[in-house]
């Protein structure tokens, strides 16, 4: 089997020359379940059963937590095209980088190849991050000047979320704005409205360079300097790992056991160590009749479309809770809506995220537009 | 970034090691291995080198060895910057007479040649210096040239080889494509480069808090220097560029928000100096912006040279 002495280190030194040279760097951030990072070679060959065109090796190099996949062209009539690795975290599930050279075209084989392989999928931001770049890098990066040079929307169906259409905006326009046109595609054309991909010029005193950055980190860097840039996308993933994790909601209750004397019984207190709860903010909905939105489409009782079961435990004055059971996944949360917020609570021991990207994904829908995951 | 007398040297290794680079992952062996079997040798030898030849000997760039023919060639990069040129006749003397580097270093019956890789800068200098120095060995330059972007053509372009299959190819001239960062095979590297270089690998690791020594040096694979060698650079580097972070024990703890142009400017610039400035700015154990920028004034500025191009000395 093919080996690289290429290191990491000397790949992120070459990277660092060549962009200064004016070079295109592209790369994403992708989330791997450990057992698919440990099966990854098998997994890999397996695709590779259905490939015609490129077959895809994966190449070790002696560092661990660094490797390289190529994609060879079968027919020999393009280069090869190679992707790097970089393990960034292990724990609890494997978090790593991916870099090349490659046009953008070619770059979706890369991600073509992850949407193949189960348990393994890109960060992901969302659109509200993309929206609200500016802001977080004032917040986070205060020496940085950031503009927004152009971006794209995307146009989804409400109903079934099947794309329609995009749009590229060349004039920044303000959050109000957005917003406003948010609003008026849900209402007029039952369309949700979406930020994909933004394209920003960054400026540090006389370092300059162009990112173009996805809702799924994917980013392509023209020229600039790759160790600062690498340590904003180093925050950008911090979110998408919040993200991730906030999906996955734990409840940790523990058992003691207490002897009373006086009743001459054993007592059970319930300590509970962890309740994690997402709160989503209604004071300025698009539409104010969200609540009752939201009130009839969980008192369905089943969703088709989602799989998913509702069942309404209270109602009224205006509070509104039920339980819902994600038929899929058997993960269950509570869902609960007062005249101002959202809150949505772990109803067994452990969550699963798919259950919590579809909650939002029918707020979203059929409750109110403004509604995000990454708010 | 690279100083020319190091992409000379990256060349030699690329035309004879497999090297992966960015663009070359799966590295094949360099054409002069491939086709002819000529492989780079140069051993770990730095504790036995001070005893035998003094502290102040500087081994030759390399050997070039061909174990099939029996056919040691003994390189000496030259880029025609500092005093490099200078030396070259005192140096020509030493591996061709000197009997204690014959033993050490030319193998058994091996025929051995003098090889000088020289920019295209220098190469008129090189030759006014061996049309001079009376030598018995077999006396060859290559001149580089830079074609464009990332890519060099090397020929041959004085004397014969003894091996008459490389001599062929090396009249037609071969292309090469040298890594873009300096590779640590080389013994007689200098501090300030392996400062830098350090530097920047050290850097490329911010992605984590902090960094085990140990575990860093042995995840380079390219490395021949010794290993307190290495720690001394880093100890050095730790002294001139703390926006890196600090060393604590056998671990470095990276800063939270580090300044990368800084660093960058910093490591840049550890690159391009002297060793005895380097050793003064050690002494006074700071380098801040203000010292870089007044140090460039001071500076008498400084013709650029194209050393790949230029034939003028």
């Amino acid at each position: 089997m093919s080996q690289s002495t290429l290191t990491y280190e000397r790949f992120i030194t070459e990277s660092t020359n060549m962009l200064r040279e004016g070079k295109t760097i592209r790369g994403v951030s992708v989330f791997c379940e450990k057992e698919a990072w440990l099966n990854i070679k098998s997994l890999i060959e397996e695709v590779n059963k259905t490939r015609v065109r490129w077959f895809i090796e994966f190449i070790e190099t002696h560092q661990k937590d660094f490797f390289i996949l190529i994609f060879r062209d079968i027919k020999e009539l393009e280069a090869d095209l190679n992707f790097f690795i970089k393990v960034i975290s292990d724990e609890p599930y494997y978090i790593f980088y991916v870099f090349s050279y490659v046009i953008q075209d070619d770059f979706k084989k890369f991600k073509s190849l992850i949407k193949n392989i189960r348990n393994v999928w890109l960060a992901w931001i969302g659109s509200r991050f993309m929206e609200n770049f500016t802001d977080f890098m004032e917040k986070k990066f205060p020496d940085f000047d950031v503009s927004l040079i152009k971006y794209t929307t995307e146009y989804r169906r409400i109903k079934n979320k099947e794309k329609v259409g995009s749009s590229i905006h060349w004039e920044s326009r303000t959050k109000e704005d957005l917003a406003k046109d948010r609003a008026y595609r849900y209402s007029t054309y039952k369309e949700l409205l979406n930020v994909k991909l933004a394209r920003y010029n960054i400026q540090k005193g006389h370092i300059s360079f162009k990112l173009t950055l996805s809702d799924r980190t994917e980013f392509t860097l023209e020229s600039g300097d790759l160790l600062e840039f690498l340590n904003i996308y180093k925050t950008i993933l911090d979110h998408a790992r919040q993200l991730r994790d906030s999906f996955n909601r734990k409840i940790q209750i523990n058992r003691q056991q207490k002897y009373i004397k006086k009743i001459k019984r054993n007592i059970e207190r319930y300590n509970i160590e962890r309740f994690e709860m997402i709160t989503i903010d209604m004071k300025e909905p698009i539409f104010k009749s969200w609540y009752n939105n939201l009130v009839d489409t969980f008192s369905l009782g089943y969703l088709s479309n989602f799989n998913i079961l509702s069942v309404v435990l209270e109602k009224g004055n205006p509070y509104f809770l039920s339980e819902i059971v994600d038929l899929d996944s058997e993960s269950r949360f509570y869902l609960s809506a007062v005249h101002d917020s959202i809150r949505i609570s772990p109803s067994n021991q452990q969550t699963k995220p798919s259950t919590i990207s579809k909650i939002f994904s029918i707020l979203q829908s059929r409750v109110d537009p403004s509604i995000d995951m990454s708010e | 970034m690279l100083h020319p007398h190091e992409i000379l040297t990256n060349i030699i290794i690329t035309l004879t090691t497999p090297v992966s680079t960015t663009g070359e992952p799966i590295p094949s062996n360099g054409i002069l291995k491939k086709k002819l079997n000529y492989v780079f040798d140069m051993e770990k030898f730095e504790e036995e080198r001070d005893a035998i030849f003094g502290r102040n000997f500087h081994p030759p760039d390399g050997f070039l060895r061909n174990s099939v023919k029996n056919i040691s060639i003994t390189v000496e990069c030259k880029s025609g910057l500092d005093e490099d040129i200078t030396n070259l006749r005192d140096q020509l003397r030493f591996y061709s007479e000197n009997e204690n580097f014959k033993n050490v270093f030319i193998q058994g019956e091996e025929r051995n040649e003098i090889l000088i890789v020289c920019t295209n800068k220098c190469f008129n200098s090189v030759l006014n210096v061996i049309t001079d120095v009376q030598i018995a060995k077999n006396l060859i330059i290559w001149r580089v040239k830079k074609t464009y972007e990332d890519k060099f053509i090397i020929r041959k372009v004085y004397g014969t080889h003894i091996d008459e299959e490389l001599d062929e190819l090396m009249e037609q001239g071969v292309s090469v494509s040298p890594p873009y960062n300096l590779l640590l095979l080389t013994p007689n590297i200098s501090m300030t480069s392996l400062i830098g270089t350090l530097g920047m690998r050290i850097t490329a690791n911010f992605i984590q808090s902090e960094l085990e020594i140990d575990k860093f040096i042995s995840n380079q694979n390219d490395v021949i220097i010794p290993y307190q060698k290495i720690k001394k650079a880093i100890e050095h580097l730790f002294i001139l560029v703390q926006e890196i972070g600090e060393l604590e024990g056998e671990k470095i703890i990276f800063k939270k928000r580090p300044n990368f142009s800084l660093i960058l400017k910093k490591i840049e610039f550890i690159y391009g100096l002297k060793k005895v400035e380097l050793y003064d700015f050690l002494r006074e154990k700071s380098l801040t912006e203000e010292t870089i920028e007044e140090f460039q004034r001071k500076r008498a500025p400084q013709r650029r040279i194209n050393y790949w191009t230029s034939n003028n000395n």
